[in-house]
């Protein structure tokens, strides 16, 4: 018993310091740091934070995101849902990866492919400096992410046994009652997964925005990305380990609630 | 519904050909040049060197990423207790909740004091953790039977001979997908090497390709499509390879299921 728990430790090691590496030692490290004035050693407490709260472009940056996410996600799972359906019904494995397969384009490519619509459908060259460039990212962002949540919900559709789909179909329940009544309950797990991945992805995605917008956006495509960028290259690291700080217990905060009612939901579709 | 089941394919690869159509926009434009006018930017030193980068960059960091998770994704499908497996599971979720973006100056700053900037070692080093890959390898590792671990164990397969021979091939169509993501991503890298890197010499392609001096537009999406290649052939061979062992597996498990 003892020689195996040595072993899972010795497996899991390299795994521990990456984590460490990556996450847990840059962040106490910058928490450490967020805590003076600028690059001095002046203890200011949490006076960069209360900074961070009346800045406009932070404000700017998280509204942004959390616009995003009420945009994207839902338009996402309807759509992925309802792609899934088809490619379950209708066709082999195979098709379902044609939808993958934006996901893994460079975004420099995606963004050259942007430019050369805009050009095609004769919009001007300071598109990217207008509104309509949030709108451009935001179908990107949906392009690039829509095959994660297809491949997903078809690989649970799959899953579901055949029985209980004839069986709901002999009570006559027609395409919609299925789709809400049966199929959806039971691929819920697999939504949550591609809620996670719509958000993980849509981080990816900033990168588009700010090739296509440069440093200085139009306000609706003004992302976190850009507030990094512009204070990094300010030399604003102290306003930024804020920023990190709370974008992380914002993060973590928001998430656990959500895992937590999740459970909760869950629980109660058990009893 | 029979009449649907007709039409439903059709509407599908018609939705798929959609979807695809804007990659067309890379390459349409491109039709009429000739060939020897495109050549410009990609032989220009500066593409040559980022296309050398970037490669360094994607094998290194599949290799590293790879050998990070996998090792962990097996203790947590195999030998951790199920309290300990929800808590890790919990924390890769949120991890993975987490915009790198709010990661970089953190990472930048120890980068720093370590003395890593401005080298791939610190670059690989900040991404050898990836949260969604923990994930996968452990839900494939988690998928096989238990009972093969145990025949293996009785066998006397162990250490090496056990993941050679039983452990690695059955994981092959997971370890495939997760080397397909995470190439693409260090493929795609942008923002981390934007701010770790500071030589132009270390610039990955991904950066390159934005910056390229004032080229023709033209040669400019030549060398764009060049970039893609390389991802373009990996997700056909890749997918068909996950494609062709799931099948395999799929007849192998009817075999025993008529043996039984």
């Amino acid at each position: 018993m003892k020689r195996r728990n040595i072993q899972s430790w010795l497996l899991a090691l390299p795994a521990l310091i990456a984590l460490g590496v990556g996450y847990l030692v840059p962040l106490a490290l910058a928490f450490y740091k967020s805590l003076f004035a600028g690059m001095s050693t002046n203890f200011v407490g949490l006076d960069n934070y209360t900074d961070l709260f009346t800045n406009y472009a932070f404000g700017l940056a998280v509204k942004n995101l959390l616009r995003l996410w009420c945009i994207a996600i839902p338009l996402n799972l309807v759509l992925g849902v309802l792609l899934a359906v088809l490619c379950v019904e209708a066709a082999g494995p195979r098709l379902r990866l044609a939808f993958f397969f934006p996901g893994i384009l460079p975004a420099a490519c995606v963004v050259m492919m942007a430019t050369e619509g805009a050009s095609l459908l004769g919009w001007e060259d300071t598109w990217t400096f207008h509104e309509e460039s949030a709108l451009v990212w935001l179908a990107i962002v949906l392009w690039k992410t829509l095959g994660y949540t297809v491949l997903i919900c078809a690989a649970f559709l799959e899953s579901i046994p055949g029985e209980i789909l004839d069986a709901a179909k002999l009570d006559g329940a027609g395409f919609w009652q299925c789709l809400f009544r049966v199929r959806l309950p039971l691929i819920a797990r697999g939504l949550g997964l591609c809620v996670i991945l719509v958000i993980f992805n849509g981080y990816r995605c900033f990168r588009e925005a700010y090739l296509i917008g440069g440093e200085h956006p139009h306000e609706e495509l003004y992302s976190l990305q850009n507030f990094l960028q512009n204070n990094f290259s300010n030399m604003n690291y102290a306003r930024l380990e804020a920023a990190s700080i709370l974008v992380v217990i914002g993060v973590f905060a928001v998430g656990l609630l959500l895992a937590a009612l999740w459970k909760g939901t869950q629980r109660r579709g058990q009893s | 519904m029979r009449e649907n089941h007709k039409i439903l394919p059709v509407i599908l690869v018609l939705l798929a050909v959609v979807f695809l159509m804007p990659c067309l926009l890379l390459i349409l434009p491109l039709a009429g040049e000739p060939l020897d006018a495109l050549w410009g930017t990609v032989i220009s030193p500066d593409y040559l060197q980022g296309y050398g980068n970037t490669l360094t960059l994607a094998i290194s960091s599949v290799v590293l990423q790879t050998a990070v998770a996998l090792p962990a994704g097996y203790v947590l499908a195999r030998s951790v207790s199920i309290h300990i497996r929800r808590i890790c599971l919990v924390l890769c979720g949120l991890l993975m909740l987490l915009p790198q973006q709010a990661l970089m100056l953190p990472q930048y700053l120890m980068l720093q004091k370590l003395g890593l900037l401005d080298t791939l070692a610190g670059l690989l080093l900040v991404t050898a953790f990836q949260p969604w890959m923990v994930l996968l390898l452990w839900f494939g590792t988690s998928r096989i039977d238990r009972e093969i671990f145990d025949a293996a164990a009785c066998d006397g397969a162990a250490g090496m001979t056990f993941s050679r021979r039983i452990y690695l091939p059955l994981m092959a169509p997971y370890l495939a997908a997760a080397a397909l993501l995470s190439g693409a991503e260090s493929w795609n890298l942008l923002e981390q090497p934007m701010i770790f890197l500071q030589q132009k010499d270390h610039y990955p392609l991904s950066i390159l390709l934005s910056r390229l001096p004032e080229a023709d537009p033209a040669q400019k999406l030549f060398g764009g499509v060049l970039f893609l290649l390389p991802l373009v052939i990996a997700f056909g061979v890749i997918c068909g390879r996950i494609q062709k062992s799931k099948e395999s597996f799929h007849e192998m498990s009817i075999v025993r299921t008529q043996k039984v």
